[in-house]
Order: C-alpha cells, then sequence, then structure tokens
C-alpha cells in the first residue's frame, strides 16, 4: 500500500562536504499520509531544512531514499508535478513582478497548461486575497510577501506541499492570519503539508503530527496532544498552606516549583517531576517543611514545556521568586 | 513551449521596466562612450584608414554592447537569483533551472536586440553615417556572433551558483571580450578558435563590400556554427558541474 503515502523517507543522511563535514541529517526515517500536516520541529541546527531540501532534491543525500507518490525523488519530472515548496519565506519570488506576474509566471514555469494557469493564478490570488494588490511584491508587507510565495507555490496544483518556517518574521497577527490558512489549505483543499518550525504555537495550531528532530535524528513522533500526556503526569498543582515565612527555594530547586498564585494564606504551587513515582518523595519534602496539602491536580504542559524537555533544556518557566516574605 | 518563452519574454520586460531608470542610464552611458571613441578616433588617426576604421568601430562596439548586455544579464539574473532562493524555486520545474535559464536568456536576447537597433540607429544618426545594413544578414551575423557567449554565460551561471559573488570576474570578462572582438582573425586565422570576432570581421565585410549571408564562403559560416556549438557544449558540460557541486554542498540557495 505505498500509494497511500504522500512521503515516505527512509534512513535519510546528509553529509555537507565542508571543512571539517558537516553531518546535518544522521539517519531520519517518517512518513506522511496523504491529507496529513507534518511539522518538523526542532532547534536551529536540528537539520530541519536539510532534511526539506533533499527530500525535494535541491541538496543532493549523501544516504538514503525518498519516495513521493510511491516515486523516487530522482524522478524529477514526477517529483516536481506532486511537490511544491516556500523554503525561504518571502524571499524567493521575484520581488519586481507584481502577485499576479508572479503566479503566472510561476504556473507556466512550473508547466502547467496555460487554460489551467490562469485558472490556478485567479483561485490562489482570491484565496490569499491578493486580487487587488498590483504593486510590486517588493512593496508589500512583509505578510503580504509570504502569502504571494504561497500562491506561487500553490498555482503549481501539486498535491503535496512543504513549506519551511511558513510564519517566521511575521507579527502576531499575520501569523494567525496564514496559520488559518495553511490550515484551510489541509481541510478545504485537500493539501498534504510538510512544515517545518521552531515555533510551538504554530505547530500546535496546525500539525496532525508532530517530528522532533535534534541534531539531524529523530527524537519522537507523536500528536501534539500526545507530546503533551507524555509528560502531562509529571507536572502537578498543588495547594498549600504554609507557616508564614517559609522558604520556598530548596522546593524550586528541587522541583522547578512555581509559583501560581496565593489567596488569603494559601498558595497554589505547580511542581515538575522527573517521573510520577517521585511525588512521595515532593511530599517528604513538603512535609519537612511544615506544609499542609490541600489539593494536588495533574496539570497538562503546553506543547513548548513538552518540547524543552524533551530536548533536556528545562523548561524557562521553571524559575522561581524570591518568596521568603511568604 | 511558446507560453513559457511568451511568459518569460512578459516577465523580463516587466522587471527591466521595473528597471528603468538604470536601463537607461545604461544606455546614456554607452553613447558617451562610444561618442568619445568615434570622435576621438577621428583626431588621433587622420589619414585615408579613418573611415574604414571609424565604420568597423561602430560596428564592433555594437556586437559588443550585445554580448555584454546579454551576458550580463543572464549572470546578474543568476546571481539576484542565488540571493532570492529562486534558483531553488526555478530548479522544481519540469524544465530545471537550465531550461528556464535558456528561455529567459532568449526572451531578454528579443528585448536587447530591438533595443540594441535602437542604439545602432542612433549611433549613425548621430554620426551621420549610415551603413547599409541587409536586415537579414545582420540579424543572422548578430545571432551566430552572440551565441557562443551564452555557452560563457551558462558558465558564468555555474561560478555564480558555485562562489555565490562573481561581479568582480564578470568585470574583468567585459575587457577580455571587447579584447576578443578585435582579434586579427584575417592575419591568424587560428585565433578563430575563440569567440566573437569572426563575426565582427563577417558584418564589417557586409558593411563595407555588401556581402549577403548566403554569399560569405561557407567556412566563415562553419567557424560561426562551430564556435556555437562547442562553446554552448563547453558552457553547459561545466555548469552541469558546478550545478552538481552546489548541490552537493546545499549551495543552491544562500548559505
Ligand atoms: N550548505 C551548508 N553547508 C554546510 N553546512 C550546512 C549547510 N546548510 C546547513 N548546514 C549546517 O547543517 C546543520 C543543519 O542545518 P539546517 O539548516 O538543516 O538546520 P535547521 O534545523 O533548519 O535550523 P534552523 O532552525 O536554524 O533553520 C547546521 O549545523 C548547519 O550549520
Ligand atoms: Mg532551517
Amino acid at each position: 500500500m505505498a500509494e497511500s503515502w504522500a512521503l515516505e523517507v527512509r534512513d535519510l543522511r546528509k553529509v555537507y562536504p565542508h571543512r571539517p563535514p558537516v553531518e546535518a541529517v544522521r539517519g531520519v526515517s517518517f512518513r506522511v499520509a496523504e491529507g496529513e500536516i507534518v511539522a518538523l520541529l526542532g532547534p536551529n541546527g536540528a537539520g530541519k531544512t536539510t532534511t526539506l531540501k533533499c527530500i525535494l532534491n535541491l541538496v543532493k543525500p549523501t544516504a538514503g531514499q525518498v519516495r513521493v507518490y510511491g516515486r523516487d525523488h530522482n524522478d524529477q519530472r514526477f517529483l516536481y508535478r506532486h511537490v511544491a515548496a516556500v523554503l525561504e519565506g518571502n524571499r524567493n519570488i521575484f520581488w519586481r513582478l507584481t502577485p499576479r506576474q508572479n503566479l503566472e509566471t510561476f504556473a507556466i514555469y512550473a508547466g502547467v497548461p496555460s487554460r489551467l494557469a490562469r485558472r490556478a493564478v485567479e483561485r490562489w490570488l482570491h484565496f490569499f486575497g491578493l486580487e487587488g494588490l498590483n504593486r510590486e511584491t517588493r512593496h508589500l508587507s512583509r505578510g503580504q510577501q509570504q502569502k504571494v510565495a504561497l500562491a506561487a507555490a500553490l498555482v503549481r496544483e501539486t498535491p503535496l506541499l512543504a513549506l519551511d518556517e511558513p510564519t517566521l518574521g511575521l507579527d502576531v497577527e499575520a501569523k494567525r492570519d496564514l496559520v488559518a490558512l495553511i490550515r484551510r489549505l489541509a481541510q478545504d483543499e485537500g493539501k498534504t503539508i510538510l512544515l517545518t518550525s521552531h515555533q510551538m504555537e504554530v505547530v500546535q495550531a496546525l500539525a496532525h503530527r508532530v517530528i522532533v528532530i535534534q541534531n539531524g535524528r529523530v527524537v519522537v513522533e507523536d500528536t501534539p496532544d500526545g507530546l503533551r500526556q507524555l509528560f502531562a503526569a509529571q507536572a502537578y498543582v498543588l495547594t498549600l498552606r504554609l507557616p508564614p515565612g517559609t522558604d520556598l527555594a530548596p522546593l524550586a530547586a528541587r522541583w522547578q516549583a512555581r509559583l501560581e498564585g496565593q489567596t488569603n494564606g494559601e498558595v497554589r504551587v505547580r511542581v515538575m517531576l522527573p517521573q510520577a513515582a517521585a511525588l512521595y518523595r515532593l511530599f517528604a519534602d513538603l512535609e519537612a517543611l511544615g506544609a499542609e496539602v490541600r489539593s494536588l491536580t495533574p496539570d497538562m504542559p503546553d506543547l513548548e514545556e513538552a518540547y524543552l524537555r524533551l530536548l533536556g533544556h528545562p523548561p524557562p518557566t521553571a524559575r522561581y521568586p524570591p518568596t521568603s516574605t511568604l | 513551449m511558446w507560453a513559457l518563452f511568451w511568459t518569460a519574454l512578459k516577465k523580463e520586460w516587466a522587471i527591466m521596466r521595473s528597471y528603468g531608470l538604470n536601463f537607461f542610464m545604461q544606455f546614456v552611458t554607452l553613447i558617451l562612450v562610444f561618442v568619445f571613441l568615434y570622435f576621438g578616433l577621428g583626431y588621433v588617426g587622420g589619414g585615408p584608414k579613418v573611415s574604414q576604421t571609424q565604420e568597423g568601430l561602430m560596428v564592433g562596439y555594437w556586437l559588443w554592447v550585445g554580448i555584454i548586455m546579454s551576458l550580463s544579464n543572464f549572470s546578474w539574473n543568476v546571481m539576484q537569483y542565488a540571493q532570492q532562493g529562486l534558483l531553488e524555486q526555478l530548479y522544481m520545474t519540469p524544465w530545471r533551472l537550465r531550461g528556464i535559464l535558456a528561455v529567459e536568456a532568449a526572451a531578454s536576447f528579443v528585448i536587447y536586440f530591438l533595443s540594441n537597433l535602437g542604439l545602432l540607429l542612433f549611433f549613425m544618426l548621430i554620426t551621420g553615417r549610415w551603413l547599409r545594413l541587409e536586415p537579414v544578414t545582420t540579424f543572422l551575423l548578430y545571432v551566430a556572433t552572440l551565441l557562443p557567449g551564452y555557452g560563457l554565460g551558462y558558465l558564468l551561471a555555474g561560478l555564480a551558483m558555485r562562489y555565490k559573488n562573481i561581479a568582480q570576474l564578470f568585470n574583468v570578462l567585459q575587457f577580455v571580450m571587447a579584447g576578443l572582438l578585435t582579434l586579427p582573425v584575417d592575419r591568424y586565422p587560428w585565433l578563430n578558435v575563440l569567440p566573437f570576432a569572426q563575426g565582427v570581421r563577417m558584418l564589417i565585410t557586409h558593411v563595407r563590400h555588401g556581402t549577403l549571408a548566403w554569399q560569405f564562403p561557407w567556412p566563415a559560416w562553419a567557424v560561426l556554427v562551430g564556435q556555437t556549438l562547442v562553446y554552448f557544449a563547453l558552457g553547459l558540460t561545466l555548469y552541469g558541474r558546478l550545478e552538481n557541486a552546489a548541490r552537493e554542498r546545499g549551495l543552491l540557495a544562500h548559505y
């Protein structure tokens, strides 16, 4: 049933012949089903872009296999009729052409027959609300340019779309706008999308599946919810009644405790445990402090926290305010 | 295929219009340089040969402008594309990068040929020397002379891809090409392994003696066609290698 996979990547490796050689991708394997949105998530230099470009055959892989709709990606005619990409955000379009001229040029260059091309141009201009923009693309806003770049990829009418950091450098509003449009591409237009990002909220909002990459390897592969649940049992919110003047610093150091709030003599503290069983040791510590536990609830971390823990970084939120005044 | 060419033509034209002022200033500069050379020659030279030399200058300079413009457009495009990640986008087409570059080169060739005709008319107007040019012969010789240049263009494109900034190299090449145009191929026929000079000779002969395209001896044409084939093959082969090297190193886009 190889046909049902839009993309299959097997043991992909890339060593850039640099001095010294750079091992950017060290054996990455994954698959993307038709209609799926899959995100490659990872810190800077993890190898996301390299993975994407190897798939697209823009960078020659050192080893491994890539199949797009069942066909090896070295069949480039087939490849480029089935996948289109936006790689450098707003940059890979003609800046001195209008959005319409850009779309017309890219459609014909991509080998779309003239009549279909005309229809595709109208369709995607309309989809992104770019019809009225008759200025050269370089004069448009960053968000608009990003849309032009996306539309210029979409006029090729390929079923698979590869997007490298599609929301990089956009302001909050433009980002939200674009995220909604990308979601519609999958939902309403049936596109299969492989994207990279290190913006957690984007991944959380878009992806059906997240592939976390670090140091050129796949660390974990799961749904955004699954990834969060992986750690859900290990974060708890405690309501405590403390003797006046208790120093919470030892708690902060050992359990990454964070003050969530305080109301009439009770404090709410969020703690992270290395594993669920450590709860008993936490209780021992609390007892030593003379704290009385009023309630205990498991807490869902957000994806960002889950992700950072996965990569072995302490969550950035595990800071504790000086609270000896408690 | 026609749609592709037409699209490239519209695109090149739109971009040139967008650079309108630059484009215009380029022409002004070229005209000024020409005027300087032409009338300067009149003062320095003297004697009966001057008028013939001036004719040669006019034809030679005109072809040089054609070559420089087409080539600089070609390699400048590639440098620009490399910086904008456009090489990757153009690579991801059924025609591959080299196909798209060829079509764009053909499109801008047409635009430059027409604007160069305008330039030549202007030269004739300000010098008052009306060259007898038969359109078909002129066109054929212009094309045949410039074509080998595109082999070189592909080489430059490959170098731009692999080594990014080749502006310096290009500046040097402009002068090398001016030299190539004036090689004494009459006296030393083996110099014909180098491009351009033969075409210039033939065009000058055409202007002076009214020799038409089909009246030239066949070896003259054989040289032009041979050069085109050889330089194209050479340029494309080297380009292919450089493109592969760039892909191996992840250099299609700016790294
Ligand atoms: N063309 C190249 N030549 C040599 N090394 C490269 C090249 N491109 C990337 N690298 C290196 O390969 C590694 C992976 O880079 P890559 O761009 O794939 O990471 P990334 O996950 O996309 O990072 P970012 O989030 O910064 O975009 C990095 O160490 C990078 O410096
Ligand atoms: Mg990247």
